[in-house]
């Protein structure tokens, strides 16, 4: 369990460079958060300051009500972990083993080869427990990449842009993936410009413009809106926008999986 | 990291901005010919004094301010030996003064003088261009490996890494995650940047024309008379054995 919440937060990078302009938002334990917004709008910033590794100019954020400048990145990491968008920023070691027994030894854990196996497991990876990280392919740097931060099963997970470059069925994984960490009442909170994942796998959405929310409700209210969208550089899913070209009454709330898309299309097409 | 920030470029309009980068250099090389040369505090701080000025024309003190306060570590390293070796807080605090001095010569150079600056006049000076052209981006990419540096850093320090932590062996040890990626990033890069260089015909012709050719205006010829002046004394008082007050006596 991790609560996680901005009062008023700015941040600059100096030189007049805003950032972010007074974020406030609160992420309960075990939700799933998309956090979109047009190039530039802060969400990575935004997500930086949740793990303590920035810490806000103005404003305050807190992490199970302490606030993140009391504490080392490291106190915060151990519950609230981060996956970067490059995975190749954090792989050093020899083998893709040694890269998730990493923070591991750091956390000082005493059952690491046990985590290794599961974290291997999780992410599929068993097959190249001995290879080098810089031999894997772009989806399983991804997977290893967020194996690395699963192993010591913090309470919340952010991942930068976790689908770009990533294949179809790459995407179904990594959707699969999230909802299991999710299941297992973990916080997920993902930073992502593409909507049709976002709709799978996630249930709340905040829209960051210019270092300010513009938007923050259940997914299928905010992704209805489509001049909101607009505002935050996205287009609306496209079962969004299918519906509403055939015509077919606004989606009720959770209605935006294919599956359920086909169903409403069929039940249509039958009157 | 943070002592790199007095020694990247910083665009601005100033004077000293808009003077020519070879009446700079010299000016520069004069400065830390002269700090070098003349081991006086009082004139040591009056090198230091002048360069202030520059930087304060440049607009750029609060970077070197940045930069000298990620050099503290070394600064009292300076300090500390030479009160060991000779038992003087004076000359102690004069060798302090000289490091600052002679490391600010690079500080406003580099501030102020963007790397094609930089390059072009090395190759106007008669440099071959291949030379001129890996020298620049040796130093166009100082700031890109500082700001990857400080990404692999964030990285590992949300995997755990705690920097400040163990003895000196152990804290040595805990570069290595930081420094690996940042290595092989680097050399990944050189490639790609070759490759991108080759495909848009980088080396097809021996003789490369210019966007732009510097010429040196009459202030930038006061400020190359003023060094070599500069340099010409430093020279004549070392080889003379001559005592200046102020200066060396
Ligand atoms: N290290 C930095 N130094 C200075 N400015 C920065 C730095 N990192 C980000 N910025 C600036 O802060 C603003 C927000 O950046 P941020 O990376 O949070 O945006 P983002 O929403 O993640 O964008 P993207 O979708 O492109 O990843 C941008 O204007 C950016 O130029
Ligand atoms: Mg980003």
């Amino acid at each position: 369990m991790v609560e996680i919440e901005a009062k008023d937060a700015w941040f600059s990078y100096g030189r007049g460079v805003d950032a972010l302009r007074g974020v406030s938002l609160r992420i309960e334990s075990g939700e799933r958060v998309a956090i979109m917004g047009e190039n530039g709008a802060g969400k990575t910033t935004l997500v930086k300051l949740f793990n303590g590794l920035l810490k806000p100019t103005r404003g305050e954020v807190l992490v199970d009500n302490v606030s993140t400048r009391n504490s080392s990145v490291a106190q915060i990491s151990r519950k609230v972990g981060m996956v970067f968008q490059k995975p190749e920023n954090q792989f050093f070691a020899e083998t893709v083993e040694e890269e998730i027994a990493f923070g591991l030894r750091n956390f000082g854990f005493k059952d690491v080869s046990k985590r290794v196996d599961e974290a291997l497991a999780f992410a599929s990876l068993e097959k190249y427990r001995g290879k080098s990280p810089f031999s894997l392919s772009g989806g399983e740097k991804k997977r290893l990449a967020i194996a690395s931060v699963m192993a010591w099963e913090p309470e919340a997970l952010l991942i930068d842009e976790p689908t770009i470059g990533q294949d179809l069925s790459q995407k179904v994984r990594l959707a699969a993936f999230l909802k299991e960490i999710s299941s297992r009442g973990k916080t997920v909170v993902m930073v992502t410009h593409d909507v049709d994942f976002a709709a799978e796998t996630c249930e709340r959405a905040v829209l960051l413009s210019k270092g300010v929310v513009i938007g923050d409700d259940k997914i299928e209210r905010i992704f209805s809106d489509a001049e909101l969208m607009g505002r935050a550089s996205l287009l609306q899913p496209s079962m969004a926008r299918l519906l509403e070209l055939l015509g077919v009454d606004k989606p009720a709330p959770g209605l935006l999986g294919i599956g359920e898309v086909e169903k409403l299309i069929a039940g249509t097409a039958k009157r | 990291m943070m002592a790199l920030e007095g020694f990247r470029f910083r665009r601005g309009e100033s004077f000293i901005h808009r003077s020519d980068p070879r009446a700079k250099f010299l000016l520069s090389f004069a400065f830390m010919a002269m700090a070098i040369a003349f081991v006086k505090l009082k004139f040591l701080l009056l090198i230091l004094a002048l360069q202030l000025a520059i930087l304060a024309n440049g607009r750029c003190l609060k970077d070197w301010i940045r930069s000298l306060k990620g050099l503290v570590p070394l600064i009292a390293l300076i300090f500390a030996a030479q009160v060991l070796v000779s038992w003087s807080w004076v000359s102690a605090l004069t060798y302090s003064v000289r490091f600052v001095a002679v490391t600010s010569t690079m500080s406003w150079f580099l501030l102020t003088t963007s790397p094609d600056d930089l390059g072009l006049s090395l190759e106007q000076v008669g440099l071959p261009s291949d030379i001129s052209f890996a020298f620049t981006m040796a130093i166009r990419f100082v700031p890109v490996i500082s700001y990857e540096f400080q990404s692999v850093y964030d990285a590992q320090r949300s995997r755990g890494l705690e920097l400040e932590k163990g003895s000196f062996v152990q804290r040595i040890r805990k570069y290595v995650p930081i420094i690996v990626p940042v290595f092989i990033e680097t050399i990944r890069r050189t490639y790609e940047i070759a490759d991108a260089m080759e495909v848009r015909a980088f080396g097809a012709k021996p003789k490369r024309t210019r966007l732009n050719v510097l010429v040196m205006r009459p202030s930038d010829w006061a400020i190359s008379l003023v060094a070599v002046l500069l340099l010409l004394g430093t020279v004549f008082l070392q080889l003379s054995n001559a005592k200046v007050p102020w200066i060396n006596a």
